[in-house]
């Protein structure tokens, strides 16, 4: 049963679940004021980081492995790491979205609470030590997001991006049901107690080698290739994020994509499926490719966000193929920085959004309301330079240092054709976040828009959740060793 | 091949039940389908009955064909739904593709299931104890709410989740609060 070694380990599910439905009721006796809903699940949020960095802080046991609750769950460094992250993520969406919510009609208290509850869900893929709670995990995560992405229930896009995603989800989440349970089945035959525990897999490295375990796991990869937007599951992306409130975009381009791939790659790590290395490199490619490729003609500023997402699972896959002691760290590190950087950018996008007059679309998402910024909102054109200075991998920033990491993985792992074609696609997308840059900065708008004046008044917030990205894109830019030492990672590369 | 009273019950089921996954599939009309949807879960749970597990065989009638199956019904006869076009109508190059597509995927999966027979010889000893455990409502109430029960919970936040989209995305009016009021 629950013993209080457990108990100790599951204080931010606790807190985060309790603190939660706390929320759905908070906000159901507060109907006018949604400032109390907005700092509450703020708070919430941050009690959760906080008892995440007092588990490591206080616990020199989980330096290995802990396995908890029947080994249904387990916790280590990384998941800390990865759950940490996630989190952040959410936190700095909450921080930036009230004016947001406002301006676009949608300044519903269930934003709030729904994006705790698939905050739950990530946590408990993150934690998962069994193929079942990562399912489990996946689904109350995925619902949150579907619901999410419809959240503007008048407008004909965001109705579009949400019953695209639904389906195609509804559709991807037969596959890992059907891989699971071919999983389970070989290793139920093969007269292991609990097969789907991850455990019980990685003592029995020959399950690679049986075409059912195979065949399943491969349904299972395809289910959460899909997730993180690998290369032939990749064409819901544009859609669903240019469809879906921008804010809603961010949070789940990088909390959602933190969640999906610090599950996959301890997983991968755990099953070595070295057999595989060269599919995983194809798709990798292929990722890359097709992201960096069609975000150069992009001009709506969502959509090429979105397939600077994709090129980026690619990044990330390249990492995860090398399969080695540097995988983790070159994960995590490259999703920190990508959090930073990414969700930055759609806050950026999200700020200077409009609406249509008839209020059915989205307005002012296009390169072209961008051209001549600098004289308008100074400000804000700075951060979003280095935002996506820092995306297109300039050093000193955090975007590059993630890049670095992950294609040394690579190399070490002797994939170093992989890792130039990954540096070769990076110089691709040099062009197009470059590209809005000098419309910014070099171009002077035909249209005249009125200067951006008092841009902190009513806007505090916002601004410190940018200031949060561009410190977080800054610090860990000139001293990337932070993330190793705060999360004892590891990685000793310099 | 043994030709026990359970092995031909099997044949006849799966039979059955492919045939009706088949033609729910394949017919215009979309209450036609519904029926033979119904069709297909009731050989489903025959199959779960053959195989010892009595519970969820229950659970299959009650849920999927009592309740399920009754909404599904009733939306379809609610919505006015369009005739179908036929296939050849409506034919292009990409669904060509998706179709060969599907097929060689299916082929794939097929082949080496195929080879993987040839090399296991499943031992079905272990798995048939464990089956008739799980057949009995007990044993499954027991581990559900002991072993299970932080899986239990979540699934639990899950169904909570799905009701308040379901509000969300369907409610009538539902409009945000007005600037001037807060």
């Amino acid at each position: 049963m629950l013993s209080s070694q457990d108990v100790k380990y599951l204080y931010p599910f606790i807190l985060l679940i309790v603190l939660s439905v706390v929320t759905l009721f908070l906000d159901l006796f507060t109907k006018q004021n949604k400032k109390i809903v907005s700092g509450f699940s703020m708070l919430t949020i941050a009690a959760v980081i906080a008892s995440l960095f007092y588990i490591l802080i206080n616990d020199p046991e989980i330096a290995r492995t802990q396995e908890i609750l029947h080994s249904y769950l387990r916790i280590n460094r990384y998941t800390i790491a990865f759950s940490v992250l996630s989190m952040l993520g959410i936190f700095i969406t909450f921080l930036a979205s009230k004016n947001y919510l406002k301006k676009q009609d949608i300044n519903f208290g269930e934003f709030y609470y729904i994006i705790l509850f698939s905050a739950a869900g990530m946590l408990t893929m993150l934690y998962a030590n069994d193929l079942l709670v990562i399912f489990i995990g996946l689904e109350l995560m995925s619902v949150s997001f579907y619901i999410l992405a419809g959240l503007m229930r008048r407008r004909l896009k965001s109705n579009e991006s949400a019953l695209k995603y639904f389906l195609l989800g509804a559709f991807i989440t037969g596959f890992i049901l059907l891989g699971i349970s071919l999983m389970y089945g070989t290793g139920l035959t093969k007269g292991i107690e609990n097969p789907l525990n991850l455990t019980a897999i990685k003592s029995n490295p020959n399950f690679l080698f049986n075409p059912y375990f195979l065949v399943g796991f491969a349904l299972f990869l395809i289910g959460f290739f899909f997730k993180i937007g690998l290369f032939p599951f990749q064409m819901w992306i544009p859609d669903v994020y240019d469809g879906a409130p921008t804010v809603v975009s961010g949070m789940m381009s990088t909390s959602g994509k933190i969640a999906a791939a610090g599950t996959l790659a301890p997983i991968i790590i755990i099953m070595h499926p070295s057999d595989l290395t060269l599919m995983f490199s194809v798709i990798a490619v292929l990722t890359m490719v097709i992201g960096n490729v069609v975000a150069l003609v992009q001009n709506n500023l969502k959509r090429l966000l979105a397939y600077s997402s994709i090129a980026s699972a690619g990044y990330l896959l390249v990492g995860i193929t090398s399969m080695n002691i540097h995988t983790l760290d070159a994960v995590t590190f490259y999703l920190l920085a990508y959090t930073f950087m990414q969700l930055g950018s759609f806050l950026i996008v999200s700020h200077f959004e409009g609406k249509t007059a008839d209020g059915k679309d989205f307005s002012n998402i296009d390169i072209g309301y961008y051209k001549g910024l600098a004289k308008r909102s100074p400000v804000f054109t700075v951060i979003f330079t280095i935002y996506l200075f820092s995306l297109a991998g300039i050093p000193p920033l955090a975007g590059f240092w993630g890049k670095y990491y992950l294609f040394y993985a690579a190399i070490k792992a002797n994939l170093i054709w992989l890792s130039v074609v990954a540096i070769l696609m990076s110089v691709v997308s040099v062009y197009y976040y470059l590209r809005i840059i000098v419309y910014m900065w070099f171009m002077d708008s035909k249209t005249e828009i009125p200067e951006e004046k008092n841009y902190l008044k009513g806007n505090m917030l916002f601004f410190a959740a940018n200031v949060v990205c561009v410190l977080g894109t800054l610090v860990f830019g000139f001293y990337p060793q932070l993330l190793f030492e705060m999360f004892k990672l590891i990685q000793k590369i310099i | 091949m043994d030709l026990s009273l359970i092995s031909i019950l099997f044949v006849i089921l799966a039979v059955i039940s492919i045939f009706s996954a088949l033609m729910l599939i394949t017919r215009k009309n979309p209450v036609t389908s519904a029926l033979y949807l119904i069709l297909n879960f009731f050989t489903v749970s025959g199959i779960y009955l053959l195989l010892k597990a009595q519970f969820i065989a229950i659970i299959q009638v009650m849920v999927y064909m009592g309740a399920i199956m009754v909404l599904f019904l009733f939306v379809i006869m609610l919505l006015n739904l369009r005739d179908e076009k036929n296939l050849t109508e409506s034919f292009s190059f990409k669904k060509l593709t998706s179709v060969l597509l599907s097929i060689t995927f299916f082929v794939l999966i097929g082949t080496t299931f195929y080879f993987g027979f040839s090399n296991i010889n499943p031992s079905r000893q272990g798995v048939e104890e464990k089956t008739v455990e799980i057949g009995k409502a007990t044993f499954l109430g027991e581990k559900l709410f002991t072993e299970f029960a932080m899986p239990v919970l979540i699934a639990g936040i899950l169904l909570l989740v799905a009701i308040i989209g379901a509000v969300v995305l369907a409610k009538k009016k539902f409009d945000p609060v007005s600037p001037d009021k807060e």
